[in-house]
């Protein structure tokens, strides 16, 4: 579950694509050489980079 | 007959040109916007009582803007006024996965548009178990919803009808994207400036920062969470998901297609497939075409009455529009499969698994679908590269692309390996002529990998790069959007590359058959110097004289200095310029060019070998020369229509000049160096 999304300036983009505090996620898969990360939320699914990813907290 | 104008608006792999087709068919014209790139298609179909006109605008996926295509839309959306005032919007959603479309719909509704709500997929989305309340959601968001499936024709009547009926009523939720405390600040400012509505006036202050004394970067955040909630409210009540019916075959593919190192297998195996089709299947078609102009010409030729007029017809235009045509086969190619890999689902995976890879030279993983078809031809790649949202990744994507090697070099490598090598076979069975072209695309493919690193270094960021992109899932594609993709695309390079190679063979044609003093008194000076010689013999000396002080003559003569040193003369000076239109016209132009000198009728290849250099009175397609040539065309951006669709992409004349210059600079350094040694 993502606990808090670290202000940055693309923080918004990410709660348009559903990673708002509350939502559960899961990584189903990551592109090899430290590439991005898929996971899904909800039923549906995304790709992001792990850059962008580590604004995201979760418990 | 009323009318209506209606808007197409929705995210990006709805389905939403599935719908425009349906609702108009053939009835559809495509424009360009104002100042910007992006297609404009509009339709018209009538339903009832109305004539109602249709525009459909590009996917987007907020109303903050990340790319060209989204800011056109949201431009479009704030600034509804004018002849073109949108009376209803159809908002196109995807029945399997509504929430992502919610929250733009609740966006595009706080705009103070009448909207009728288009749920597609609706098949599909009953096959996996999703059932959508949609009396629910009209009275929530106070507009109409249908439930389509586009690509089947269900329910696009009942969208028609929604389309006249009035909106119901609408109980006003003003300002869910704003804490209450802030309601106030906003309110003043709405009223104090006139605007007509109060979320225009919420993104003009989180967007322009036209309140300085607000955090509108706060305000944008707590606008996403507000939403969200909001809409997920709405979700949970509107949506029931039977997980027990759900067949996830998606999780299967990906599971394979994603594979750390399937995956990347299974990527590599669908590029063979494209690039075995782009280069052996449209052979055929080549060769026909090749054959049909031929053809032409010389009924041309026959057929018309001998003057100007005709050599201007048979040896102007036939052979520019050619070199247009003869293209079209290898794009329709490319095309189809990129419209099949975009359709499926298939092209977000790629762009997943070459995302680092891209990103280590400064791209994106969405470079990777311009750069392929830049295997093809640099204009549909250039073009192709609207889907990168970072300035700096497109820019850098569009400056490399050109590099790589084009089938426009195709026949130039040819002729240029077959005269600087015999065809050996090594072990037997491995052509020498072949490695060697292998070795030119793969010096394309690094030189380009090294022109982006260099890019990266000097290009300033502006916006931080990220990526986040949806995983559709899979799909069949349906046919006839693939067969739409493939006419659009191929439409638009006849147009935007063929007009300025017609218009530049045409030029040429001209400066090759109009000259100075010299050239209108040819036959008595070739006969001045030439006496005694019978008229047959006297006919090629008059052509060659005449070529070379014709206006192309002389700017071939002109330039000689500077390529000398590159182990070229003046005939080849004039092939250099005349391939400017295209790199393929050198072929043509080496042809004309010796054609006139030689007596017997002897093949390309051979007049080359024949010919001496004037200079050095040696071989002029020497060891030295040829491969000075090869890597000269190598890097050389000699191609108008890339420098006229790179202008028309970035609107930038410093970039479009620097492309041109570090192509052409760099193909004159690598030719000198190689020579210098060589020799």
């Amino acid at each position: 579950m993502i606990q808090e999304v670290l202000e940055s300036d693309f923080d918004s983009k990410l709660m348009e694509y559903g990673l708002i505090p509350g939502a559960n996620i899961r990584v189903i898969n990551k592109a090899p050489f430290h590439g991005p990360i898929f996971i899904s939320i909800g039923s549906q699914k995304i790709a992001i980079r792990k850059e962008e990813a580590s604004f995201i907290t979760v418990k | 007959m009323k009318k209506l104008h209606v808007a197409l608006i929705g995210n990006p792999n709805v389905g939403k040109t599935t719908l425009f087709n349906r609702l108009c068919g053939v009835n559809q014209k495509t424009g360009n916007y104002p100042g910007v790139t992006v297609d404009k298609k509009q339709g018209k179909f009538k339903h009832l009582t109305h004539s109602i006109e249709i525009t459909d605008l590009p996917g987007f996926d907020s109303i903050y803007p990340k790319s060209v295509d989204e800011e056109l839309v949201v431009k479009y959306l704030k600034n509804n006024s004018g002849k073109n005032l949108i009376d209803k919007v159809i908002f196109v959603a995807d029945g399997t996965n509504i929430k992502k479309n919610l929250y733009l719909l609740s966006q595009v509704k706080d705009l103070g548009y009448d909207i009728v709500l288009a749920i597609n997929l609706i098949d599909i989305a009953k096959r996996k178990g999703i059932q959508i309340d949609t009396n629910y959601l009209s009275q929530e968001f106070g507009i109409h919803v249908v439930q389509i499936s586009a690509r089947k024709g269900e329910g696009v009547d009942e969208l028609k009808s929604a389309l006249l009926l009035d909106s119901p009523e609408y109980k006003a939720d003003d300002l869910k994207y704003l804490r209450p405390e802030n309601h106030g600040i906003l309110k003043n400012f709405t009223e104090k400036n006139n605007l007509q509505n109060v979320y225009k006036s919420f993104l003009s202050i989180t967007q322009e920062n036209t309140l300085p004394d607000v955090n509108s970067k706060k305000w944008k955040t707590e606008e996403a969470i507000l939403r969200y909630q909001f809409v997920r409210k709405i979700l949970d009540k509107a949506v029931y998901i039977d997980k027990s019916l759900a067949t996830d075959l998606t999780s299967k593919l990906d599971f394979i297609l994603m594979h750390k190192v399937g995956g990347y297998l299974i990527f590599l195996m669908v590029l063979l497939v494209i690039f075995q089709s782009v280069f052996s299947l449209a052979a055929y078609p080549m060769g026909w075409i090749e054959s049909f102009f031929s053809w032409l010409h010389d009924t041309m030729q026959s057929g018309l009455a001998p003057g100007a007029f005709t050599s201007f017809i048979t040896e102007g235009l036939i052979p520019g529009i050619e070199g247009v045509v003869i293209f079209v086969p290898q794009i329709v190619i490319l095309f189809f499969f990129f419209a099949l890999l975009d359709e499926s689902g298939y092209m977000n995976r790629i762009i997943y698994l070459m995302d680092r890879v891209m990103q280590k030279v400064g791209m994106s993983g969405k470079s990777v679908v311009p750069l392929i078809s830049s295997f093809a031809c640099a204009v549909p790649a250039i073009m192709a590269t609207r889907t990168i949202e970072n300035k700096r990744e497109r820019l850098i994507t569009i400056l490399v692309a050109p590099i790589l090697t084009c089938s426009a070099r195709l026949p130039v490598y040819t002729i240029l390996i077959g005269l600087l090598l015999p065809n050996h076979l090594l072990f037997g069975f491995v052509s020498v002529q072949a490695l060697v072209l292998l070795g030119m695309y793969l010096l394309g493919v690094v030189t380009s990998a090294l022109a982006a690193i260099t890019f990266k270094y000097l290009i300033k960021n502006q916006y931080r790069s990220f990526f986040i992109t949806e995983m559709p899932r899979y799909l069949l594609p349906s046919l006839k959007n693939v067969i739409f993709t493939i006419w659009e695309n191929t439409k638009a390079f006849i147009w935007n590359a063929g007009k300025i190679i017609v218009a530049a063979s045409i030029i040429l044609y001209v400066l090759g058959t109009n000259g100075g003093e010299k050239f209108k008194n040819t036959e008595r000076y070739v006969q001045a110097k030439y006496p005694g010689l019978t008229q047959a013999e006297l006919a090629p000396k008059i052509s060659s004289y005449e070529l070379e002080h014709s206006y192309l003559g002389m700017m071939g003569k002109s330039i000689e200095p500077a390529i000398i040193p590159l182990g070229y003369d003046w005939k080849i000076g004039i092939a250099l310029i005349s391939s400017i239109a295209a790199r393929e016209v050198f072929v043509g132009t080496m042809s004309i060019i010796y054609s006139i000198d030689s007596e017997e009728d002897l093949s390309i290849m051979q007049k080359l070998e024949k010919e001496t250099n004037s200079n050095t009175g040696k071989p002029t397609f020497n060891f030295a020369t040829c491969i000075s040539l090869l890597l000269f065309y190598a890097f050389s951006l000699q191609c108008m229509s890339t420098i006229a669709v790179t202008y028309k992409e970035t609107k930038s004349l410093k970039w479009t000049s620097i492309q041109f210059m570090y192509m052409t600079g760099l193909a004159y350094l690598v030719s000198l160096i190689a020579y210098q040694i060589i020799s």
